[in-house]
């Protein structure tokens, strides 16, 4: 079994197969490496995508199916009162894009039972795979990225740091045991999303091979200037907790991501695309010498900060981006459904415009 | 004498380039390469970490260390039976010793498995901690940053070419022992992996349960019900209770009907009212709730009926309401969103009891 590599998505409606592009992407670009490509993807890494949507879709189908069947019949029996009560209930059409990804983030971030449900989903699925995975002497690893960041963060600190339910006994899974190899998160929002504990005091953390609370060996965060969800509370660990942590062998220091080939900058392409994202990424995963600095210096002579879709209108792109930071760095995860309806406002001009989303 | 360039290129620009030019990449027999300068030496080591053909179950072994290759997979093996597994796990790490060869970089290997098997002896196989020797991802070191660091890219790069294929089958050497004490330690922790993650499902099946099975709730029941819910930072299960709150549903009423009694649909208010169980695996037991009701049934009662309902095992509900107009009706009612989801049949039943 190669190197297990789970893909965790972010906010919006994920149904099955939703990894395919994310899937598709990354062995687009490993073949673009010539010792990489001397063997397929599939033989180097087993990609395990990790859902958590259908919970959320569940819930929200039956809110909407309630509202439907006690609306009409309040109706019918001039129940006035219970009329307006569930009347609300409309406001979460789930065809509706802002509403279906700002739900996600309210229901997880703002009820804990739902959240704790999730949590226990999400471990589970990742405990069986890491599971095989220590029996067949295979490292392991998390791509994550938005809302599955803040997800990947509470799952796995829960993973390290539970004993067995009604029993003081160990797991298996504390850090010394089943540490990650790589963590890597684009668009970082856990810290925006942070309940128990704190982002940064987590055992998520990176820190040396096996050391306690030290969740894995490598984390690779990547951000971009323009992500309007990374402006709330950003996930930047200056003093994380300690030395070790921020030490750059674990977790190096990337300057914020400022190329604009896609409108949509948050999503999951638009940041794999970059070589500063990946060839770290598939270093780390493979080995370093899998891509060569010549290699790299030429993924990034050919790659423009200004994508050659946009032409001329990239600072047109840039000026809608600027305009969907809506929140302060002050600001809450409270905010995230203004920053998708502004991103999505961005998104919708480019559409419109014929330019690549 | 200078001897010339192109007499010394040939020989290392030609093993590079037949290793790195292979169609099929690195593969597990090249354990046993020769390669003569440090970049191509590296970048095999490399390869073949990544492929796990160092150590892993399964992949050849060199030649020198097939025995103790052989041993760990026999303790290894799922098929195996070991009268006493901690016995053989110690043996298995003593022999690792035995054969480890001498050197600093081997000294640092030996150092930290002694260390480990220490640990396991004094505090248990909780304290086996097999990360601690997987090399850093992409790299050829391990214990990175602690003062028994083994850098091996470096380690190539300063015997190489003089030196270079001892050296790397020394690297070879001790990235395969490596690999087999921390199968030996994983293999440790296989019973309370298990034992955890028999437990984590039956918390999932309970959220599940909780979620499909529990009397639905509105946004506002599941925010006031997150509220008592304890935040944690670890894996819990359900709560065995719920407070409900201002939940509406559809009901029944049994009513005087002139022919006789019969149902009149309702809808129902539930003001405010507790729900609890408890649980027995994954399945909700003994379920018992109360609430006070408002009732709406239309039609030539359209005053609001008040009163009260049990919520009783098999996702029954009975009540009675109170009206001026016909004193105390019977009230029958199933979760609505139960109803119309997987609950459909028990709400047909009762209509065609009714009718």
């Amino acid at each position: 079994m190669p190197h297990l590599l789970f893909l965790v998505h972010g906010m919006g409606a994920h149904p099955d197969g939703w990894e395919q592009p994310v899937v598709s992407k990354l062995a687009e670009l490993y073949d673009r490496y010539e010792a990489l490509s001397r063997k397929p993807i599939a033989d180097r890494l087993s990609i395990v995508p990790i859902g958590y949507d259908a919970i959320f879709r569940e819930i929200l189908k039956e809110w909407a199916e309630a509202n439907e069947e006690i609306g009409s019949k309040a109706d019918e029996l001039e129940a006035g009162q219970v009329s307006q009560l569930v009347s609300w209930l409309q406001q979460g059409d789930l065809d509706d894009f802002a509403w279906s990804h700002a739900a996600d983030v309210l229901l997880y971030r703002g009820f804990s039972l739902v959240r704790e449900r999730v949590k226990v989903a999400v471990a589970l699925a990742m405990a069986r795979d890491i599971a095989v995975a220590i029996e067949a002497d295979e490292p392991w690893s998390v791509l994550a990225h938005s809302l599955g960041t803040a997800i990947t963060h509470d799952s796995l600190h829960a993973l390290f740091t539970s004993a067995i339910p009604s029993a003081d006994l160990p797991t298996g899974f504390a850090p010394h045991q089943a540490q990650a190899n790589v963590v890597c998160t684009l668009a970082n929002v856990s810290r925006a999303l942070q309940t128990v504990p704190p982002a940064y005091d987590s055992a998520v953390k990176p820190g040396p091979p096996g050391a306690g609370g030290r969740g894995c060996q490598l984390f690779l965060n990547f951000a971009h200037k323009l992500d309007p969800f990374l402006v709330p509370e950003p996930f930047d660990p200056i003093v994380w907790p300690d030395g070790k942590s921020t030490d750059e062998v674990f977790f190096p220091r990337i300057p914020r991501l400022e190329h604009i080939h896609r409108v949509d900058v948050h999503s999951w392409l638009h940041y794999l695309e970059h070589p500063r994202v990946h060839i770290p990424l598939f270093r780390a995963l493979t080995w370093k010498a899998a891509i060569t600095q010549q290699e790299e210096a030429e993924a990034l002579a050919a790659f423009p900060t200004i994508g050659p879709g946009l032409g001329n209108r990239w600072q047109d792109a840039k000026d809608r981006l600027d305009g969907a930071q809506v929140a302060e760095p002050a600001a809450t995860w409270k905010s995230f459904p203004a920053i998708w309806d502004a991103l999505e406002g961005a998104r919708e001009w480019a559409r419109g415009e014929g330019l690549p989303v | 004498m200078r001897r010339p360039v192109g007499f010394l290129l040939p020989a290392t620009v030609l093993a590079t380039a037949l290793l790195a030019s292979s169609p099929l990449g690195a593969q597990c027999d090249d354990l046993s390469a020769s390669p003569t300068d440090a970049a191509t030496a590296a970048s095999l080591l490399g390869e073949l970490e990544s492929l796990r053909c160092l150590g892993s179950p399964g992949k050849p072994c060199l030649d020198s260390l097939e025995a103790i290759c052989a041993a760990t997979d026999a303790l290894t093996n799922d098929d195996a039976t070991h009268s006493d597994p901690a016995a053989a796990f110690f043996a298995v790490g003593e022999a690792i010793l035995a054969v480890l060869p001498p050197g600093e970089k081997e000294d640092h290997l030996r150092l930290e498995i002694r260390r480990s098997l220490v640990a396991v002896q004094e505090e248990g196989e909780a304290e086996a901690g097999p990360a601690r020797f997987r090399p850093a991802p992409g790299e050829l070191v391990l214990f990175r940053t602690e003062t028994t660091e083994i850098d091996l890219e470096r380690l190539l790069a300063g015997n190489c070419p003089a030196a270079c294929p001892q050296t790397y089958r020394r690297s070879v050497t001790i990235l395969t022992l490596s690999a087999l004490y921390r199968r030996s330690l994983a293999e440790l922790l296989e019973d309370d992996r298990e034992r955890f993650l028999a437990g984590l499902a039956t918390l999932d099946a309970r959220w599940e349960t909780y979620f499909t099975q529990a009397r639905s709730q509105y946004p506002w029941e599941l925010a006031v019900n997150s509220i008592r819910f304890r935040r944690s930072s670890v894996l819990v299960g359900p709560p065995s209770d719920q407070v409900i709150l201002l939940h509406p549903s559809l009901a029944l009423e049994l009513v005087d009907g002139g022919d006789g009694e019969e149902f009149q649909d309702a809808v129902v208010l539930e003001l405010a009212g507790y729900h609890r169980w408890s649980w027995k695996g994954a399945a909700i037991k003994r379920p018992l709730g109360i609430a006070a009701v408002a009732s709406w049934r239309g039609g030539a009662a359209d005053e609001v009926g008040w009163g009260a309902i049990a919520h009783l095992p098999r996702s029954w509900s009975l009540g009675a309401v109170y009206r001026s107009a016909d004193d105390l009706t019977l009230l029958v009612s199933a979760d609505l969103a139960k109803l119309f989801t997987n609950g459909r049949g028990v709400y047909e039943r009762v209509i065609g009891r009714g009718e």
